[in-house]
């Protein structure tokens, strides 16, 4: 690959978007229509995935778009790491319009919006410059509010009006970021800023640019505690927008944020409150998990754990900076996350669509309704149950080995691994809840379901990825840098059951009442938007007081 | 020349605004107050170098800073992408609700659930 065929799968997704919104102009009933959209697919997914598999093989590459002078242009840089997860987005974005496929010919403007959501996914992973990374988020984000919205219900309207308030608060405070750095060094480029702080020294004012900067990037990654508007926003958007957003737009913003906190010696403290925050959040939203009685949303909340497992393993790294391992680990867990997590909003969306309800004590029988409705829906509870074993990291599955590299790759930091392990625990205690929405009273008449064959397709191809991604983990295992790591020796294998078995136990104290009235006081609890919205500014002058404190004691 | 200190009283009224009233209109409206604000700060910072359009003087000495004049477009374009998408989202709400007050929506979503 030469030049800027790099950028080539970056800029496909458009011209996707652009046949898919021409053919909003051609009649209903024209064979044009469907000629176009097979075009759109095509060049979206199979032209992309060519082209990034080609940036996969080849070497990094950086330059400047357009070829414009170095002080004015974009300065972007496109490695095989990146070209990976941009391969993963490209993957997670075709499952989902292949599970949504009826929904998409009937829209074909909502179909354009993932096309070029995808697009913007690869200019935010690539981008090297601060203003073009502020463009990209907005527009990924303009796309996640039209995606939540899309399902035309009131609650799916103002969970994306109060995402829209609060992530626009924040990409304002992003860009007072950008007028605060572009003042001192006069240039957009994060390599030409990252050289100027090396030599001048960085002031209250750098400080307080980097954390608006990074606050805004943790709030779209959904870190404790600017994470209170994905519950909310991930439970009532669509089910194939759900696993959209959970599954990926949510892990995006961690490559520009991995480069801000880089940006000067003093900001890479920000690393260690990654590293405790990323911990912090794993534990109380995966509690706040086990409490919900929403399915969705006991998902959503799984999100916002499983992301703190990824944060506080990429803040370790960037504190050490030399430890790969622990970027190997947080790579390996947020590409797992991102199928297991889509596969379950995917399964659990087929249970709430046939059952018409969403409450985790109530539904049950699942798996006979499933088959009921289908033969092929044992596809759906295949894939249910691959991925619930894949989050509850038993062995044998794709999180099992990430789980163990990370909480392992943590030792230096026991009070977060440990952590972690707790986490570890809720999680199986709270899939056992959620399972159990298979199972039932076999005496029990079933409703009378509408014989339908939804969504197969899309199960095919994310059961062949869990699968897939559990073969190659375990061949990964005798990669050189993982050389020391076993996964299977008896000290992990034993961490692993004493975690499934407390996770069990955990489970059986749902049954206590006063377990029960404390787990529905947590359900409970609903954040106002004043407060969603409060916690960006504050978040931003804790941020800037505990860094201009700490580096000012250094 | 807009004193810095007028563009902060902006940005903290809109903050204020923004954070604590509870009409999702108002909410709307402070929003782009806020980005206005932010705007106008790059604006300025921009003109301190000079204060005429690029193409009417040779000498950069004269010119403002082209370069944020760039950015704010680009800024300004996507607050209006925005606004128009959040408007269409409370007008929505409002049909069904009939009121502007998240607290109010909020409740009518919760007993439709």
């Amino acid at each position: 690959m030469t030049g800027e065929m790099y950028l080539l799968p970056f800029f496909l997704p458009l011209a996707g978007a652009l046949l898919l919104l021409f053919s909003r102009l051609v009649s209903d009933h024209s064979a044009v229509r469907p000629a176009l959209r097979a075009t759109a697919l095509v060049t979206t997914y199979g032209m992309s995935t060519l082209f990034s598999i080609g940036n996969v093989l080849s070497k990094s590459a950086e330059g400047f778009i357009g070829g414009y002078h170095p002080g004015i242009a974009i300065r972007y840089e496109v490695t095989p790491i990146l070209s990976s997860v941009y391969l993963l987005a490209v993957l997670l974005s075709f499952i989902s319009e292949l599970y949504a496929k009826k929904e998409m010919r009937s829209k074909p403007d909502i179909a354009a919006v993932i096309h070029i959501q995808l697009a913007f996914i690869g200019f935010t992973l690539i981008s090297r410059d601060l203003f073009n990374l502020f463009v990209t988020l907005e527009v990924l984000g303009i796309t996640s509010y039209i995606l939540i919205a899309s399902g035309e219900k009131y609650r799916a309207s103002l969970a994306s009006i109060s995402y829209l308030l609060m992530s626009s608060l924040a990409m304002a405070f992003f860009l007072l970021g950008i007028f605060g750095i572009y003042r001192q060094t006069g240039s957009l480029d994060l390599i030409a800023i990252r050289a100027y702080y090396l030599s001048s020294p960085a002031t209250y004012s750098t400080t307080l640019s980097i954390t608006s900067i990074a606050t805004a990037l943790l709030m779209r990654t959904a870190i404790f505690p600017v994470h209170t508007w994905l519950p909310e926003a991930h439970a009532s958007a669509p089910h194939h927008v759900s696993a959209l957003l959970s599954g990926l737009l949510i892990k995006i913003p961690l490559f520009p944020l991995a480069l801000i906190v880089t940006l000067t010696p003093a900001s890479v403290l920000l690393a260690s409150v990654l590293l405790y925050a990323g911990a912090v959040s794993a534990i109380l939203a995966v509690v706040s998990a086990f409490s919900q009685k929403d399915m969705k949303r006991l998902l959503a909340f799984h999100s916002v754990s499983q992301m703190g497992y990824v944060v506080a393993s990429f803040g370790a790294f960037l504190i050490q900076g030399d430890t790969e391992l622990l970027y190997v680990a947080a790579l390996l867990h947020l590409t797992f996350h991102a199928l297991f997590k889509a596969t379950l909003f995917l399964t659990v969306g087929r249970v709430i669509d046939l059952t018409h309800s969403k409450d985790v004590y109530t539904v049950r029988n699942g798996a006979r309704i499933l088959l009921d409705a289908s033969r092929s829906n044992v596809l759906v509870i295949i894939a249910f149950f691959l991925s619930a074993f894949s989050i509850a990291a038993t062995p044998a599955t794709n999180a099992f080995i990430s789980k163990q590299l990370i909480t392992d790759a943590l030792k230096d930091y026991p009070l977060v691994s440990w952590t972690l392990v707790a986490t570890g625990a809720f999680t199986v205690a709270s899939f056992i809840k959620l399972s159990r929405v298979f199972f039932g009273d076999k005496s029990v008449p079933l409703p009378s379901v509408k014989p339908e064959r939804k969504g197969i397709d899309a199960m095919i191809l994310a059961i062949l990825f869990l699968l897939a991604s559990s073969v190659a983990e375990h061949f990964s295992l005798s990669l050189p840098l993982l050389s020391s790591f076993h996964p299977y020796d008896a000290s992990h294998l034993t961490k692993t059951f004493i975690t499934i078995a407390v996770g069990g136990g955990l489970y059986t104290l749902v049954r206590f009442k006063r377990v029960k009235t404390f787990m529905h006081a947590i359900e409970g609890l609903a954040v106002s938007l004043t407060s969603m919205l409060l916690s960006i500014p504050l978040l931003i002058a804790f941020l800037a007081i505990l860094l201009h404190t700490v580096s000012g004691l250094l | 020349m807009i004193s810095p200190l007028l563009l902060l009283i902006l940005f903290i009224i809109s903050l204020h605004a923004l954070i604590f009233n509870p009409s999702l209109m108002k909410k709307v409206f402070a929003l782009n107050i806020l980005n206005s604000a932010i705007v106008l700060l790059f604006i300025t910072q921009g003109a301190s170098l000079g204060s005429r359009a690029p193409f009417t003087t040779e000498s950069p000495e004269q010119m403002v800073d082209p370069v944020v004049q760039a950015l704010m477009l680009t800024a300004i374009v996507i607050g209006v992408c925005v606004t128009s998408f959040s408007l269409a989202l409370v007008v929505h709400l409002h049909s069904r609700y009939g009121s502007f007050d998240y607290r109010h929506i909020r409740k009518g979503i919760a007993n439709d659930r």
